[in-house]
């Protein structure tokens, strides 16, 4: 039973494509009554649902994205105190400390998990980020050639 | 003897085996007792030992002299290959040797407790059919239950470590968690910031551009499993020439990827899902979950 590493799949970048790309074309459609700046959120919004959506449910990252709307609204569930306070008293370090509470931060749901299970999925959530901002570039890259 | 030993070899591991391998072994000590029941061997758990490390060390240090008695000389024999051997096992992972590079570096850093019963050697054998991790306590260290688990935990993280040192580029001449923790905080940082940026480039560029996917994508990428589809989207039947950049987007952005083994499910519900999402952007509604784990069979 691999129960402690996951299987490191590589993100599935036709999907990933596809649905951000669909995003774009209904986002497209309703360009006319949105300003820029509304866009702008809402493409990130999709970008990270359609990484999200990649990468699949099994992951907690990607549910606290799908759930609770990651980026605008960083709402995702934190630990109740006192287990947060035993992973806490775990790490002697203050330095760590701080470093872990600042990743949590950075990873959706990181809050909910304790060290080594934050430490993989921050490693899937890298692998789903890069796939992203590869794609994002590469759409911006044959609009900047045709413009 | 070698029952003995193997009997010793699978209770000395960590917090929550004992419970699994008194089921599958018969022990000649009663250590059954006090334990509760619902401690069973899974890798995640936090271990709750207040109560427990008393009895263990107490069922330890007996098992021990059991041994001691019954081999009195193996202990000098084989001091000097204990610190080659000993390393700690996850799973069923069998390469030992940069794991016992690392242990012995760490046991050179421990402030040695002379605790004599402490030295056991590892098992390769059995890794694979049990589900519990595999911890030896090194000589000269301690057996409390509090530290295995805890050398178990560390052991876990620093793995994981490394792995994410293969993933952030840049990272291999860096050794140390804090700044291997640094390191990947920028560059979660730096890739989040980058999200942003594009898609405000992106923002700013679409309003110019009217395309539509169902000309550009055919439906067929998505629904054939052969993993060259990606590289044969093709060029649809109503392909016209200001659609063919963003054609190119999809070719370039899917080809530079490798996907040997791209399989991807019917995509008869996904589109619902989709515009579940996005129809209603502000009001977010969920996605059902059955929905997603029932049409992204894509990772195996």
């Amino acid at each position: 039973m691999h129960n402690n590493k996951y299987l490191k799949e590589n993100p599935n970048q036709p999907l990933l494509a596809y649905h951000f790309i669909q995003a774009l074309t209904r986002i497209n459609l309703a360009a006319h009554t949105t300003s820029t700046k509304q866009r702008s959120h809402i493409i990130k919004h999709a970008a990270y649902v359609s990484m999200a959506f990649a990468a699949g449910n099994k992951r907690t990252w990607t549910h606290a994205v799908l759930h609770n709307r990651f980026p605008i609204k960083t709402r995702f569930h934190r630990l109740s105190g006192s287990r947060r306070s035993f992973i806490v008293s775990l790490s002697r370090n203050k330095e760590t400390l701080h470093q872990a509470h600042l990743l949590r931060s950075l990873v959706p749901g990181g809050h909910a998990m304790e060290f080594s299970s934050l430490l993989m999925e921050t490693a899937n959530y890298i692998q789903y980020l890069t796939a992203q901002v590869r794609l994002m570039q590469c759409i911006v890259e044959k609009f900047d050639m045709h413009v | 003897m070698i029952s003995a030993n193997v009997d010793e070899q699978h209770f000395l591991t960590s917090d929550w085996d004992p419970i699994l391998s008194m089921d599958n072994h018969t022990m000649s000590f009663d250590v059954s007792a006090g334990f509760p029941p619902y401690i069973v061997g899974v890798s995640e758990q936090m271990p709750n030992l207040s109560f427990f490390s008393s009895k263990r060390h107490e069922a330890s240090t007996h098992l021990v002299d059991n041994n001691h008695q019954t081999e009195p000389n193996l202990k000098g024999k084989k001091r000097k290959a204990v610190s080659n051997e000993v390393h700690i096992e996850v799973e069923q992972k069998k390469d030992g040797s940069p794991e016992s590079a690392k242990s012995s570096k760490e046991k050179d850093e421990k402030k040695g407790k002379t605790s004599k019963h402490s030295k056991v050697n590892t098992q390769n054998a059995d890794a694979g059919k049990d589900d519990y991790i595999h911890v030896r306590a090194k000589r000269g260290q301690a057996t409390n239950s509090h530290s295995l688990a805890e050398r178990v935990r560390r052991e876990k993280i620093s793995e994981r470590m490394r792995l994410l040192q293969d993933l952030v580029p840049g990272c291999n001449k860096i050794t140390g968690k804090a700044m291997m923790l640094d390191e990947i905080i920028n560059y979660v940082q730096s890739l989040q910031r980058q999200v942003e940026f594009l898609s405000m480039k992106l923002a700013a560029v679409h309003p110019e551009v009217n395309f539509d996917i169902e000309q550009i994508l055919p439906k067929g990428i998505l629904h054939s499993k052969d993993g060259n589809a990606a590289a044969t989207i093709g060029f649809g039947p109503g392909m016209t020439t200001s659609h063919s950049h963003l054609h190119g987007v999809i070719q370039t952005d899917v080809r530079m990827c490798s996907m040997p083994n791209s399989q991807i499910s019917s995509t008869a519900r996904i589109p619902n899902a989709w515009d579940h999402e996005l129809q209603n952007v502000v009001p977010m509604s969920f996605i059902d979950s059955k929905d997603l784990n029932g049409d992204l069979k894509v990772q195996t």
